[in-house]
């Protein structure tokens, strides 16, 4: 009975009553299922839950006229001030941390703070963007906060003209995880309303990754709520899960009893948390800095081939044993780049002291490569044996130890050639 | 060696010459040849030229003519007739004359087509573009083998874009906002064997050609059909059912073929009373020994994946024998992993490997190049298969051979008997019903959460009343949708296409993993599962032997490991079968006894649970029986359609069916009737299930059950209702000619399967049926001697 039930189920969600398992008592159970089935076709379905008078909706939102035509949504102001100064906000250490140089060009005054609610994690073009929260900064610190809804799905495209009419004002984005769902959702809806979109994505601060590259060390997940009860001190009460949003949607649509409001609430404090966020996020770094954040700005400096700046981070990381060979690995990558081999030379051998296998393996090619001392390269190489049974077992460690033998025979082939 | 050299050879083989039942010799044909069109952009002749086509066939200048009206059309020619100029031509005409605005979807069945003309096509594209320079065209697949991380390059640079249903169900469709620059371009479909588009397959991929054209519209571009067939009874009515719409067909063969010998041959009767002959594999096996050499190249098609396995065996050990390369060997199926695929067809195509041994997956028009000899070990149940396999064999303008072996079965026996329907017959219909209401239902939940719906007018291209009262459905119980302002829009957090499978069948496949090494071996559809995995069986993989050691039906895992054994296992299966309701009955108008009408046919719904109970371990080579085991698996429930054949209370005393021993002739003569269905209807005998009761508990009377062997049905039982006078003539052709006395394989099964009185009992009915009393009576009256006979032997 299992599967059929199952496959009904699929089908309609109508099956409630289940057959009961007996096979003698089967037919007479399917028959039944199947009157009901065709009985609720003739009569158009079954009776829905009673509608219930209460409106869902948030009392003060708004029908306001867009260029395709009336959508609404609900402003919202607060006097608070950010948790830095809005003048001399400074986005220099986004930059290393999303290894991004454009943001370098993030300014306040022309940014929108992003969070949509969605119907479907999944995507597709069944998937409705029906809350749209857009939070402005003004200058005296003051937040301004749109939050557009999409009353009704026939609705979309004039819901949607506003918000890409909104964004076009803009220079920049700040989001979180906006870059992977947030954007695309919304550029796939304006793309079947054939809207062009004006998605500020040029220079876009996805604070997700942001956060986990700058904190990652400190948080046991990057959600959103870990982020703000590791990072900001903030700790929501009653706070309705991003994923119940779409029933609530669903529910309102349908009349019945919905959690809506909670919606609202949520999507808006989520756009908060963004301000707060993002002021975390590019605080200066300092002596006093964590060195694992001088690590985190360190690679993000040398991954946008900022020599110097990556030096300069890396001087922070010193004497931290607990990151001391990633810092070190760093430090000689950068200085190779920046002085050549030879001048990283020392820093492999300090790494190599420290155990690093690869190390010591690179240390041995690169004197081998100058034709530099054979028993010191040689050395290197017994050195570099023992040390790969610390490497982790699997393709790595057999990686480590084809390249050791590689080198091995070329050594021994050069010899026996003199 | 040459094909004569072969035919003498097998013509003066005692052991097969006189067994040679028909040689049907098809004459070869010259071309007839038309020039390119004017209207052809001259990079395109001159790729073509470079290529070494320097005109054109005069079907294809005809498809090319057609295509470049912008009216659909379908070829339906030959195998390598040069379908696939007759569309990629005006495609990339179309595409140059743009600079790539105009864009295409190509359809194809398989991936392993898809990504032969990938390969095809993007040769053409080089050739045009190193002539006109600064054109940028791309063409690429896109399946579930394309890696993520290039899937957005090419969604925004192709201008052909190669996929399947399956992709363009599940992937496409449903993210068309991703799609937005291909479906504004969109001037051409491209549906390649489109035969292969029938049954509940068919008729989801007519709904999914309706989605995709409504989004097409909704982008504002107006697609044509280009679709290519092998050769079908009623390619205009399916090409109709399938676009939607009427398309123009293009059958006239004008490209040259050599010709070719097509033998048929029927094994030696090994127990003439039995009617039991040698076993078609067998024979394949003995055959391969003359047929095959290193010499040339050969390929077997054989019925089932089993098969596969047990014949690469045999030919493999066989070839070990005689000294020769066993790896020149390989065996092709589905349920291979993509690699090994592409790697034997690599090896046919520069003749590394000599003979292959298939399922109908190189039926298809998969570039294997073309080959000398191709056996048919046993009818593929179409005449388009058939033709299809044996067109495998035939380079241009030399001769070719084609063996079918017939097996013992009624189908095959009737092709010897009858060798006519082969060579000179109608070919089969294709079936669909795209607006049957489940496929039709789930295919509205994908549409719906595509594109909202409009009350007043769905336009989905089936009737909007249908459309309407499913859509309400939906709206309603089902809460998927959301109706206002005479709108439907998707209101769920599901993403349907997900839950919908094209072939009707819960999409849930078992992974089947060799226990030692760990390794992914291939996979299983769940439904296929309960008689091919059970913990015991013996599962061929590449003609090595494997043995079930346990089966997680579950987790749809199987953990087999290699063995070395002489036997193979066959699973029995128990099938129960419920009426649920009738939507039509009507009494035979023809057929009457004692003033009444000798039998109702019924059409309606039956609820059928197929239960696997026990194997059977059979020897290679003897198939002697060597033990058995039991299964303990769960069972396989749907609901389907099915055909009812119910007997009234006074024909059936006529026949004296209730005496003993005569149940067995109705079990037979059912039995017969599904065997012979794919006469009639484009199907194979396995898309019906059937059953028999003396007393139905549903109708109170003897009835012959035969149902839709697919979820929800496929009005298969529908044709069958309305051809019923055919199959019950066909049936009685079949008792007449068949020389057996007391039932064989060839009619209705063997005597120890259908009793002493089955064959008497079953013609009695079969006269019966088509209104002849008294030799109805004369049969019964004559079988009593019979059974004596039976009894002594």
């Amino acid at each position: 009975m299992g599967a059929l039930r199952d496959r009904l189920l699929q089908f309609g969600g109508v099956v409630r009553a289940a057959a009961p398992e007996a096979a003698a008592s089967d037919s007479a159970a399917i028959r039944n299922l199947l009157l009901k089935r065709d009985a609720r076709r003739a009569t158009g379905g079954r009776e829905r839950a009673a509608a219930v008078p209460q409106c869902a909706l948030p009392d003060d939102l708004m029908e306001l006229e867009g260029p395709s035509g009336a959508f609404c949504a609900r402003d919202e102001a607060t006097a608070a001030t950010p948790p830095g100064n809005v003048d001399i906000f400074d986005p220099a250490n986004l930059v290393y941390f999303a290894k991004d140089e454009r943001l370098s060009k993030l300014q306040l005054s022309s940014a929108v703070f992003l969070d949509t609610e969605t119907t479907s994690l999944s995507g597709g073009a069944g998937v409705l963007v029906f809350m749209i929260g857009i939070g402005k900064l003004a200058g005296d610190g003051s937040f301004h906060l749109r939050q557009f809804f999409l009353t009704s799905p026939s609705r979309e495209r004039a819901m949607l003209a506003a918000v890409a009419d909104e964004l076009g004002r803009h220079a920049s984005a700040i989001t979180f995880f906006g870059k992977v769902f947030d954007r695309h959702r919304l550029e796939d809806k304006f793309k079947i309303h054939g809207i062009p979109s004006q998605f500020p994505a040029d220079v876009h601060a996805d604070l997700y990754h942001i956060t986990r590259a700058r904190f990652g060390w400190k948080l046991s997940d990057v959600r959103l709520r870990t982020v703000e009860s590791s990072l900001l001190n903030i700790q929501r009460i009653d706070d309705l899960p991003g994923s119940e949003a779409p029933r609530a949607y669903f529910d309102y649509l349908a009349k019945r009893p919905s959690m809506l409001a909670r919606v609202f609430e949520h999507n808006a404090t989520d756009v908060r948390s963004l301000v707060n966020l993002l002021f975390r996020c590019a605080a200066p770094l300092d002596e006093k800095s964590d060195p694992r954040e001088q690590l985190s700005a360190a690679k993000g400096a040398f991954a946008l081939k900022r020599r110097a700046e990556c030096a300069k981070f890396l001087k922070f990381t010193e004497n931290d044993s607990r990151i001391a060979l990633a810092a070190l690995r760093l430090e000689a990558d950068n200085t190779k780049k920046t002085s050549g081999a030879a001048a990283a030379r020392p820093i492999l051998y300090k790494l190599s002291e420290l155990g690093c296998c690869e190390s010591t393996l690179e240390l041995a090619r690169s004197l081998a490569r100058e034709k530099g001392g054979r028993g010191e390269v040689k050395r290197l190489l017994e050195l570099a044996d023992l040390q790969s049974n610390g490497v982790p077992a699997g393709a790595g460690r057999d990686r480590v130890r084809a390249a050791i033998c590689a080198l091995k025979v070329k050594l021994s082939n050069a010899e026996s050639e003199m | 060696m040459n094909v004569d050299t072969l035919l003498r050879r097998l013509r003066a083989n005692p052991s097969f010459g006189p067994f040679v039942r028909h040689v049907e010799e098809l004459p070869g044909a010259d071309g007839s040849y038309c020039s390119f069109p004017d209207w052809l952009h001259p990079a395109l002749s001159r790729a073509c030229a470079d290529r070494g086509i320097d005109r054109l066939y005069s079907h294809q200048f005809d498809a090319l003519e057609i295509a470049h009206a912008r009216r659909d059309l379908c070829i339906s020619t030959s195998t390598a007739s040069g379908k696939t100029l007759c569309y990629n031509l005006p495609v990339l005409d179309r595409a140059i004359r743009t600079d790539g605005a105009a864009k295409a979807i190509y359809l194809f069945p398989t991936k392993a087509l898809a990504q032969d003309q990938v390969a095809e096509l993007t040769d053409l594209i080089t050739r045009v573009t190193a002539i006109e320079h600064g054109l940028d065209l791309r063409c690429f697949t896109y399946d579930g083998d394309t890696p993520p991380g290039v899937r957005r390059k090419l969604r925004e640079r192709g201008n052909i874009v190669v996929t399947n249903p399956w992709m363009l169900h599940q992937g496409i469709l449903p993210n068309h906002a991703k799609w937005v620059d291909l479906f504004r371009g969109l001037e051409f479909i491209v549906l390649d064997e489109v035969h292969t588009l029938s049954g509940v397959f068919g008729s989801h991929v007519a709904n999914v050609l309706r989605r995709l054209v409504r989004i097409a519209r909704y982008y504002g571009s107006n697609p044509i059909f280009i679709a290519s067939s092998a050769t079908i009874g009623n390619p205009r009515e399916h090409l109709a059912r399938l676009a939607g719409r009427p398309v123009e067909i293009i059958d006239r063969e004008s490209a040259p073929r050599g010709e070719k010998t097509f033998l048929i041959y029927n094994p030696p009767l090994l127990n003439a009373v039995a009617g039991l002959r040698a076993s078609a594999l067998e024979e394949a096996r003995k055959l391969a020994d003359v047929v095959t050499s290193d010499e040339h190249q050969s390929i077997f098609f054989v019925r089932t994946r089993p098969q596969v396995e047990i014949l690469v065996k045999y030919l493999k050990d066989s070839a070990r024998a005689h000294g020769r390369d066993a790896d020149r060997i390989r065996g092709y199926r589905g349920g291979y992993l993509p690699d090994l695929r592409r790697a034997i067809e690599r090896d046919l195509r520069d003749g590394t490997v000599k003979t292959v041994v298939s399922t109908n997956a190189l039926e298809l028009g998969i570039d294997v190049g073309r080959l000398d000899v191709a056996v048919l070990v046993g009818y593929p149940g179409t005449v388009a298969s058939a033709w299809q396999q044996a067109g495998r064999a035939g380079r241009r303008s030399q001769p070719s051979l084609a063996i079918l072996i017939a097996r013992s079965s009624p189908m095959d026996q009737y092709i010897t008997q009858e060798p006519g329907y082969l060579f000179h017959g109608a070919r089969e219909h294709a079936t669909i019903n795209p607006n049957n209401t489940i496929i039709l239902a789930n295919q509205l939940k994908c549409a719906a959460f595509e594109l909202p719906f409009h009350r007043e007018n769905p336009d989905f291209g089936a009737p909007d009343a249908d459309v309407r009262e499913i859509l309400d459905y939906l709206a309603g119980d089902a809460q998927l949708l959301h109706l206002e302002n005479d709108t439907y829009h998707w209101s769920s957090e599901a993403y349907p296409a997900q839950d919908v499978s094209l072939e009707g069948e819960d999409s849930d496949d078992v992974t089947i993993v060799d226990s030692e090494t760990r390794k992914v071996l291939g996979l299983l559809a769940r439904p296929a599962s309960i008689v091919e995995l059970y913990e015991g069986a013996i599962y061929g993989h590449q003609g090595e032997t494997y043995q079930v050691e346990r089966f997680d039906y579950d987790g749809r895992r199987a953990y087999i490991k290699p063995v070395v054994t002489d036997f193979y296992t066959e699973a029995q299966t128990d099938t129960d079968v419920r009426w649920l309701r009738e939507d039509k009955r009507s009494p035979c108008a023809a057929a009457r006894f004692e003033g009444n009408a000798v039998f109702d046919i019924v059409l309606g719904e039956v609820h059928v649970t197929t239960v696997a109970t026990m194997f059977k371990k059979i020897r290679f080579y003897t198939r002697e029986n060597v033990g058995a085991g039991e299964i303990h698996l769960p069972g396989e429930e749907m609901l389907t359609d099915a055909f009812g054949l119910v007997l009234a209370p006074d024909a059936a005393a006529a026949v004296a069916l209730n005496d003993a021993n005569r149940g067995g002739g109705l079990r037979g003569f059912a039995s017969l009737m599904k065997q012979l269905a794919p006469l009639f209807i484009k199907c194979e005998p396995s898309d019906f299930g059937h059953s028999v009761e003396l007393r139905s508990p549903h109708f109170g009377r003897p009835a012959i059950t035969i149902f839709d062997r697919h979820r929800d049905g496929v009005g298969l039982s529908e044709t069958l209702y309305h051809c019923i006078y055919d199959l019950l003539a066909a049936a009685r052709a079949v008792l007449n000619r068949c020389d057996c006395k007391f039932g064989c394989p060839a009619c209705i099964g063997p005597a120890d399967e259908v009793g002493s009185r089955g064959k008497a009992t079953a013609r009695a009915l079969s006269e019966l049926l088509l209104g002849n009393r008294d030799a109805a009576l004369a049969a019964i009256a004559g079988d009593a001697p019979a059974a004596r006979e039976m009894a002594e032997y």
